[in-house]
């Protein structure tokens, strides 16, 4: 920036003061009242990457039937009410919000009590339903052996005390060959592993004291306004409705959201007050000037003014992004803290601010274009950070280079801050250079040793920073209800529904080979595709021939003439032989089909889904992933594998950006130091810094995970300006208060940064811990390690720095 | 002669409208719950039992005659002597059975099997006399008073509907335990059971509540 240029902003700024107070003055009030009406969100997505597979298992999860539904899990609190009181509890909640525009349906009760009648009536579809291998097997059934056994074992069960409840299955299979499709169906509606019995047609548990309602909502997971808004009119609902001896949870990813908005709002709120009292403080204490206090503000100024024009810009604003608030305020009050010393130490003229403007902007610069390579992620959500974070960085060196100036005394006072300056002076003389940087490179050594075997940590759920009264609830529903291990889920999708049944049926066969039957319950066990079905039937109707169908006649009346078995016995089995149902696309008038379908199947715009769920282990997701990248339009939602495709996407792209970032860093200070030894040694705090947060997080039993590489990056923006500043002040010895000011801004950042150590969202606090770390670390190196390393290979060598030009 | 038939008529209906109002939930909630305090001084039951099936698997009536013994809480052992010998012993939430033509012991947790859990809670609910429960599945009348008969009806979303069309329970004179119980299939079977002999709080063999390869 040349000398006239600044002058003449300077002249500019002197003459309109009153002018530039106003104007800012009106934006200050404009941004503050603007601030209202910004829109916050905290759908996770954002923070995603716009990978394919990603997107795709989002998309999958936006648009699922569960994603909109919600659990009630009602408790009875007294022992002295029964469960018919909870019965009726749960018909009068039904009842009451049922009729609400933010209901579309409630599930509190099924009917089962023509479910028996429905099986054996859906055993007409055998013969479509039994596949090849079936064949096999009922050659071995029909034996005379085989059918003298299972005789023997009918006679024997109508012996028994609960025959009442066998004998229509025993009557309608005798020879046990349909036995498969009755427990593939018993599979299926346990898949999902909810412990349930029903009473009265109501989903009660097993110890008789809780009932589940399910609630079908249109409000979407990601409409933090709407879910906000449906979780209370629930639970007011609750308090309106239920009794006092019954309480209500509600389980749901919409209390997620709501908690995590919660969590995240409270933690800005307390992040922000404690930092702007420690701010305060601060200033107050050490500079014992009450104009030191328009550095403080230049930062929130400027934060504020940034929240409006992003949210304008971006139409929405992440919470996680405006949670890195505090530390952005605590990055840009920097460059007022080193003008602001600058001036205090060298008085208020156009020499102080010219000695001083070089460092600033590179450091301004370095920190900018660290965010900057954000721009190039496919992270939304970036995007955002980026701009926010530098809008807020360049309207605070504006202020600090143009504004400031003029509020500060033209004096020179620097004995205001002899306290402080002499401890500096301590750091700086107390130690020999050399044993200094020995110690130095031990420590690093000894971080290094100790980060290795450092882990990382991917998985996406250790960002979920609900609250313990959500998380105590879902424990409470599982200990209760089960279906806390979720699975893992293998998605079909077709244009048509037969289309998926049958690429399903396809699926099936080939996955049941490679994890076998037990592990993967899947909707074509009980239905398969229409092809496959007419192959069956046509395999069925060469296998029963006329001749088998009198020979299996007279085996059952002959060997069922020893127990004085009826005539009429077995009907029901010959009845259905022959119906074999027909060729349609799914079986029409089953109950049980329709609510296992509900489960299983998902219609969308784009056609069909159909879901089939195997424990979520990455020996079955590897092994499933090979089968259905053979088929276009199927893929798998696991926590597990969601996590490391996040990392995967995430993790190439990060090292690209952290490269770039580390290689923009050491560009720019080259370009003001112009020096590749002095260059060197201004990138000490980076090198430190980074080695120091991989020692720390292991030490401290932590993982590195997406946030804290982020904050890494983070950290080597900032205390790359401390390396700056510390060597542009050893090779040019100007009197600007260089190590004090560099002391100040590395604090307020610690402040910034070390709030969020107060922080109950994990992604705050991992983003607190790794900035901590780095910062304090970079900011003692350039300090104690940088003025030694300086005097010992620049300084001691006459000629090192010949043809630099300042 | 019209009016006198409208007259018995209405006479009738006030009859079945009585019937209706002594049974309304609340009192026969109170009157099981009665019951169910008059049977609970009952620790132990053996009895001999002889069960009748009607079924349409048979060309005739089977009778098949055993015991039964209850210990409260939760163990119950059902033994048929005729025509076949079978076992079968209910503790806790396991039952073990044994059958002469076997001559196998098969165990089989309640927990892992809910279908056949529903069939064991109704036997226990029957022979222990816990009416107060199955209200939560069944429409509960009182029919008669002297001795006293209770008529359960599935109830319409209930799970036993599936199988079961009605129940009636005759109690003995005494009321401290059931004298016969009288199930009707939905699909027209049917199923007598009557209890002979029935002793109350005596002594119970512990041998009985194993079920071993060669029980006789």
């Amino acid at each position: 920036m040349s000398g006239d240029f600044l002058a003449r902003i300077h002249d500019l700024v002197q003459k309109r003061k009153g002018l530039v107070i106003g104007v800012l003055g009106v934006v200050i009030v404009a941004s503050i009242i603007g601030l209202k009406f910004v829109k916050y969100n905290n759908n996770i997505e954002t923070m995603l990457p716009q990978n394919a597979e990603v997107q795709n298992t989002m998309r999958f999860l936006r648009k699922a039937n569960f994603s909109d539904k919600l659990v009630i899990s009602l408790k009875l609190n007294d022992q002295l009410h029964s469960t018919q009181d909870l019965i009726l509890a749960v018909d009068q909640l039904e009842a009451a919000i049922k009729s609400s525009s933010m209901v579309t349906q409630v599930i509190s009760n099924v009917s089962v009590s023509n479910v028996a009648t429905e099986m054996i009536s859906f055993l007409h579809y055998a013969p479509q339903l039994l596949g090849v291998e079936s064949a096999s097997k009922m050659k071995i059934m029909l034996t005379p052996e085989s059918v003298k056994e299972k005789l023997r074992f009918i006679y024997r069960q109508s012996l028994s005390p609960g025959s009442s409840f066998f004998m229509p299955f025993l009557r309608a299979d005798p020879l046990g060959l349909f036995s498969g499709i009755l427990r593939n169906i018993e599979n299926l509606s346990k898949s999902l592993g909810y412990d349930v019995v029903i009473n009265n047609g109501h989903l009660i548990s097993r110890d008789g004291r809780h009932a589940m309602v399910i609630v079908k909502t249109p409000v979407a997971l990601t409409d933090g306004f709407g879910a906000r808004k449906l979780v209370t009119y629930l639970r007011e609902e609750f308090k309106v409705v239920l009794p006092e001896f019954i309480s209500a949870d509600i389980i749901a990813g919409h209390m997620h959201a709501v908690s995590n908005e919660d969590v995240m709002k409270k933690d800005i709120l307390l992040t922000s007050t404690i930092a702007s009292l420690a701010f305060l403080l601060l200033f107050l204490f050490f500079f014992r000037d009450l104009r030191a206090v328009i550095i403080f503000l230049f930062p929130l100024v400027a934060v504020a003014i940034s929240i409006n024009i992003t949210y304008f810009v971006f139409k929405n604003l992440s919470y996680s992004v405006i949670g890195m608030g505090t530390v952005i305020s605590g990055i840009a009050i920097d460059y007022g803290i080193y003008i602001y010393m600058a001036v205090r130490k060298a008085g208020s003229s156009q020499e102080t601010i010219r000695q001083v403007i070089k460092p600033v902007v590179f450091s301004a610069l370095t920190t900018i274009s660290v965010f900057a390579v954000f721009f190039f992620s496919s992270v939304k959500g970036y995007h955002q950070l980026a701009f926010f974070s530098n809008l807020s960085i360049i309207l605070c060196l504006i202020f600090s280079l143009f504004i400031l100036p003029h509020f500060l005394s033209k004096e020179k006072k620097p004995a205001s801050t002899s306290a402080a300056l002499t401890q500096v002076k301590l750091l700086r003389f107390k130690l020999r250079d050399s044993i200094c940087i020995f110690c130095w490179v031990a420590i690093l050594a000894m971080m290094v040793m100790l980060s290795i075997g450092l882990r990382f940590n991917n998985d996406i759920t250790q960002f979920d920073g609900v609250g313990k009264e959500v998380l105590s609830a879902e424990e409470d529903f599982h200990n209760v209800w089960g279906g806390k291990v979720m699975p893992a889920v293998l998605v079909v999708s077709g244009k048509t529904l037969e289309g998926a049944y049958q690429k399903n049926t396809d699926i099936y066969q080939e996955a049941i080979e490679k994890i076998g039957k037990d592990n993967f319950t899947s909707f074509a066990s009980v239905w398969p595709g229409l092809h496959t079905r007419k192959a069956n039937l046509l395999r069925w109707q060469e296998f029963w021939s006329t001749e088998l169908d009198s020979k299996i006649k007279h085996m059952l009346a002959d060997y069922g003439k020893v127990y004085n078995f009826s005539q009429d016995a077995f009907q029901p089995f010959f009845q259905q032989l022959h119906l074999a149902g027909d060729l349609e696309v799914e079986p029409k008038g089953f109950t049980f089909f329709d609510h296992l379908k509900e489960q299983y199947v998902i219609k969308n715009e784009d056609g069909y889904q159909v879901l089939s769920f195997f424990p979520d282990q990455d020996k079955y997701v590897e092994r499933l992933s090979a089968i259905s990248n053979d088929y276009p339009g199927v893929f798998i939602v696991s926590r597990k594998n969601f996590s490391n495709m996040v990392s995967h996407a995430l993790g190439s792209e990060l090292i690209f950006l952290s490269l770039l970032a580390v290689f923009l860093t050491a560009v720019l200070t080259f370009l003001l130091l112009r020096n590749i030894r002095l260059s060197v040694i201004a990138l000490v705090p980076v090198i430190t810094s980074i080695i120091v947060i991989g020692g720390v997080t292991r030490l401290a039993g932590l993982a590195i995970n997406m946030s804290s590489i982020i904050a890494a990056m983070i950290v080597v923006g900032i205390v790359s300006d401390y390396g700056m500043f510390v060597v542009y002040y050893c090779k040019n010895k100007f009197q600007t208060g260089t190590y004090l000011a560099v002391t100040f801004a590395a604090a307020t950042t610690l402040i910034g940064a070390g709030v969020l150590l107060f922080a109950r969202h994990p992604l705050l606090f991992s983003v607190g811990v790794t900035l901590v770390t780095g910062v304090l670390s970079g900011y003692i190196a350039s300090l104690i390690v940088i003025p030694p390393l300086f005097r010992l290979w620049i300084s001691d060598r006459p000629g090192r720095l010949k043809g630099h030009t300042r | 002669m019209r009016r006198v038939i409208v007259i018995v008529l209405f006479f009738v209906c006030l009859q079945v409208v009585n019937v209706y109002a002594d049974n309304s939930p609340q009192d026969i909630k109170t009157f099981l719950g009665n019951l169910e305090i008059k049977m609970s001084g009952t620790e132990t039951i053996s009895t001999d039992f002889i069960q009748e099936k009607e079924l349409a698997l048979f060309n005739q009536k089977i009778v098949l005659k055993g015991k039964i013994f209850i210990q409260k809480p939760g163990l119950l052992s059902w033994r048929v002597i005729s025509p076949m010998r079978y076992s079968m012993v209910i503790k806790g939430s396991t039952i073990s059975q044994w059958d002469e033509d076997t001559n196998q012991v098969q165990q089989v947790s309640l927990a892992k099997n809910p279908s056949f859990q529903v069939a064991i809670a109704q036997m226990q609910n029957w022979f222990c006399g816990t009416f107060k429960s199955m209200l939560d599945d069944y429409k509960i009348t009182l029919t008669r008073e002297h001795p006293i008969a209770l008529e359960f009806i599935p109830l319409e979303k209930s799970a036993t509907r599936n199988f079961i069309k009605r129940v009636m329970v005759i109690f003995q004179n005494d009321e401290r335990y059931i004298k016969e119980v009288h199930i009707e299939e939905k699909d027209g079977d049917s199923t007598s059971l009557v209890f002979v002999n029935a002793q109350l709080n005596q002594p119970i063999d512990p041998s009985v509540w194993e079920v071993r390869k060669d029980v006789r």
